[in-house]
């Protein structure tokens, strides 16, 4: 199976770029958050060359107090890459445990739980991430949560399908006749199963959290100055999209990139993952 | 509308900074007298003012519109305004009933008369403001609520209200009856965009003739620098700092002081852009009783010493301290910039917490944090009205000091008719609020920046931020 996925998986190009793309972004954000500055400036170290367009001492050039854009976009994908990441790790851990309980319970469980998720569909979410955020507080922790309590809700019901499904292969039945507990047969031959899916799902989190962070922070829940994200970066930098463009242009750049890229590697893991798909129907993956 | 009086025209004059040098002209009133040693004014009105619906306007009028400000009944925000006219507080404050027992009185059609407790050396300025305004009885009693819609109002002025559709657009039409003349233009149409940029390019694409700093963004400024047409006008829009001294850390006096010295005000004309005169007092420099060492200058060094004083050497365990602020881009800028000099000259990290408008007037009231990014625009061009600010009764006071010697500095100076002593109890009051105590950390003064097109002429904006069109007019290519 391993195998098989790894060989899919490298016939994609895009999705294998992708994935070194992330995972250079991920190597930035590591040393970030570690302490290591990987520019002669700080994130929030003010200097007289206010506005400077981008230049050998600020490749990305300066924002309005004189800050170098280049320490910012790196500090900011610390805080917008670790916000998908974990909001798509919440997702999956309250998702799938909620899914897994529905789909194997089946009937009366299933109907609550799900009924109780249709109700969490319907509250528009960015009600749900103001009430959290004002509930919670501002800063890193309220929009984890908030993003976290929005975006279990299609993973759970993903789970649930997939365990439906599996309650009628013959593994399954094969796995209760010779007398399993509950929790061998989810964890053992349930769960592994779904799996390709999910972590497809999950992976498509990503670049929504991301998304949602900026607008968070755009209303004033989210993060406080002088933090930054590359949402924050970029709705600063929209205002003065005529005069100083690149304001706007890199931190916009980052975020379509990784974005697009946490996009291809969803549909490359779908496609390698999915044994039914013919990776080399899809070229140009 | 029209009032009693009105400011003199400062479109003329090529200075920014006025202030001090708005004057009232006459108005309504074609001449007033001053009467028992400032106590009494008596305003003769002019015989040839007529309302819009065709009435002639009369002393009444203005009898009715005093007494609804001062009514309980209203709930007006600025009933304060006349607490020097005779019994006026009494009345606001439920002690009289009788509204006829103000001291503002119709003498007959074409005579006003205003009685006042004692002296106040500003109270011509209230005459011109549009708290004073007259009002119509009859208008405002057959639609109670609705009397301000284009279908219903009745004005005075060199505008008529043609339309009002809300939250888009307010178009107004030339009063051909206006007392002082038929204003040049016929019609003007004021556009309400909450986003700046759409402004901005609707003047760039010719949409507009006139914007003002609403519309542009602190970025945009440079680009507009380079416009001939870009004017701009100090205001007296004081921009501060309100450090609540009730709460810790900031209830210690040092602490206060400290803060006060590590920000450097010049930093910000240059971050914003817009000509700001940096402060250092609370009195503004245009105007009676400001003295250039009321407040505390920048001074890191002795700063640092006075927060080690405190027991917060190089800001060491400073406990998490909270700035309220509007969301605006200006002052969040301005505000990263003052975070980001506590960091570098005291070690203080503070937390910026912003909040929409509305909600932050109620947090302001009822839950303050320990500093409050707060900004006050003058009703009228004199000091007093920016010291009662910080009197103990004062309803935008949220600072919790309360200082019974200040509070008698203002009191003293209001009725001081000796312009040297009034200036000298200012700035004794100043020095309290700012140096002994540092109440507050005034910051800039803000300023008024306009664009206009090549073919508009003559609009007049003051340091009020009152933006006059009736003397504009439009010439040239179009």
């Amino acid at each position: 199976m391993n195998k098989q996925f790894l060989k899919q998986f490298k016939k994609m190009p895009m999705a294998c770029g992708s994935l070194v793309f992330i995972l250079i972004i991920s190597i930035i954000a590591i040393l970030n958050s570690m302490g290591l500055n990987l520019s002669p400036y700080a994130f929030d170290q003010t200097t007289p060359d206010a506005l400077q367009s981008p230049s050998f001492t600020h490749p990305m050039g300066t924002d309005e107090l004189g800050r170098d854009l280049l320490s910012r976009v790196f500090y900011g994908a610390q805080l917008s890459i670790g916000i998908g990441i974990f909001t798509a790790i919440m997702s999956f851990v309250i998702g799938t445990i909620y899914g897994a309980i529905a789909g194997y319970c089946r009937g009366k469980v299933d109907a609550i739980l799900m009924r109780i998720v249709d109700v969490a569909y319907a509250l528009p979410d960015l009600l749900v991430m103001i009430l959290i955020g004002v509930m919670i507080g501002r800063g890193t922790l309220g929009i984890l949560l908030a993003l976290g309590l929005v975006s279990w809700r299609g993973t759970a019901r993903l789970v649930r399908a997939q365990f439906l499904q599996l309650h009628q292969e013959e593994f399954i039945e094969a796995a209760r006749a010779l007398g399993q507990s509950h929790l061998d047969i989810i964890c053992k031959h349930m769960l592994p199963n779904s799996l390709g899916p999910v972590i497809v799902a999950v992976t498509f989190t990503v670049p929504m959290a991301i998304l949602s962070e900026s607008t968070l922070s755009f209303i004033g829940l989210g993060l406080s100055p002088p933090a930054c994200s590359w949402g924050t970066l970029a709705s600063d930098g929209w205002r003065s999209l005529r005069t100083t463009p690149h304001l706007i242009f890199f931190p916009g750049i980052f975020i379509f990139t990784s974005v697009l890229a946490f996009n291809f590697l969803g549909d490359g893991l779908r496609d390698a993952l999915d044994p039914r798909t013919k990776a080399s129907s899809k070229q140009f993956f | 509308m029209s009032g009693l009086t009105q400011y003199s025209n400062s479109a003329e004059s090529t200075e920014s900074t006025v202030g001090s040098k708005l004057t009232c002209q006459a108005a309504c009133a074609k001449s007033w007298e001053v009467l028992d040693g400032g106590t009494r004014y008596v305003f003769h009105l002019r015989d040839d003012i007529f309302w819009s619906d065709g009435k002639k306007l009369t002393a009444k009028d203005f009898e009715y519109a005093w007494q609804r400000l001062i009514d309980p009944v209203t709930g007006a925000a600025y009933a304060h305004f006349l607490y020097d006219v005779t019994n006026a507080r009494e009345i606001n404050q439920g002690q009289i009933k009788d509204l006829n027992q103000l001291g503002a009185k119709a003498l007959d059609d074409l005579t006003f008369e205003v009685r006042l407790n004692k002296p106040a050396a500003y109270f011509i300025y209230l005459t011109a403001g549009p708290t004073t305004y007259p009002l119509r009885k009859d208008i405002v009693d057959a639609h109670p609520g609705r009397w301000t819609e284009p279908s219903n109002i009745v004005t005075n002025g060199a505008f008529k209200l043609d339309s009002w559709q809300h939250e888009y657009k307010i178009d107004l039409v030339a009063n051909d009856k206006f007392f002082l003349g038929r204003p040049k233009i016929d019609k003007i149409k004021m556009f309400m965009i909450p986003e700046q940029s759409t402004a901005f390019s609707l003047y760039q694409n010719d949409q507009l003739d006139f914007i003002d700093n609403r519309s542009f963004t602190t970025s945009d400024i440079e680009q507009c620098k380079k416009d001939p047409n870009f004017k701009t006008q100090a205001l007296l829009r004081a921009q501060y700092l309100g450090l609540n001294t009730k709460k810790a850390p900031l209830d210690d006096v040092r602490v206060r002081k400290a803060f006060s010295m590590a920000i450097d005000k010049s930093i910000f004309p240059k971050i914003l852009r817009r000509q700001e005169t940096p402060m250092s007092s609370w009195v503004p420099p245009v105007l009676i009783g400001y003295e250039p060492d009321s407040g505390l200058k920048f001074d890191p060094v002795q700063a640092r010493k006075l927060l080690a004083e405190a027991g917060y050497p190089d800001g060491k365990n400073f406990p998490k301290t909270e700035v309220l602020y509007v969301s605006r881009e200006d002052t969040k800028l301005g505000l990263e910039a003052i975070q980001a000099e506590l960091k570098k000259n005291l070690g203080v990290r503070i937390e910026l917490v912003n909040q929409e408008f509305k909600v932050y007037l109620t947090t302001r009231k009822m839950h303050p944090p320990q500093v409050i990014r707060a900004s006050w625009s003058a009703d009228f061009p004199d000091t007093d009205n920016f010291m009662n600010v910080f009197t103990s009764e004062s309803g935008n006071n949220y600072t919790g000091f309360k200082n019974k010697e200040y509070d008698k500095c203002v009191e003293d100076a209001r009725g001081e008719l000796d312009s040297v002593k009034r200036a000298n109890l200012y700035s004794r009051a100043d020095k309290l609020l700012c140096k002994e105590n540092a109440v507050l950390i005034p910051l800039y003064m803000a300023t008024q920046c306009v664009l206009y097109k090549p073919w508009v002429h003559g609009i007049d904006v003051n340091a009020l931020d009152i933006q006059n069109y009736r003397t504009a007019y439009l010439e040239g290519s179009n």
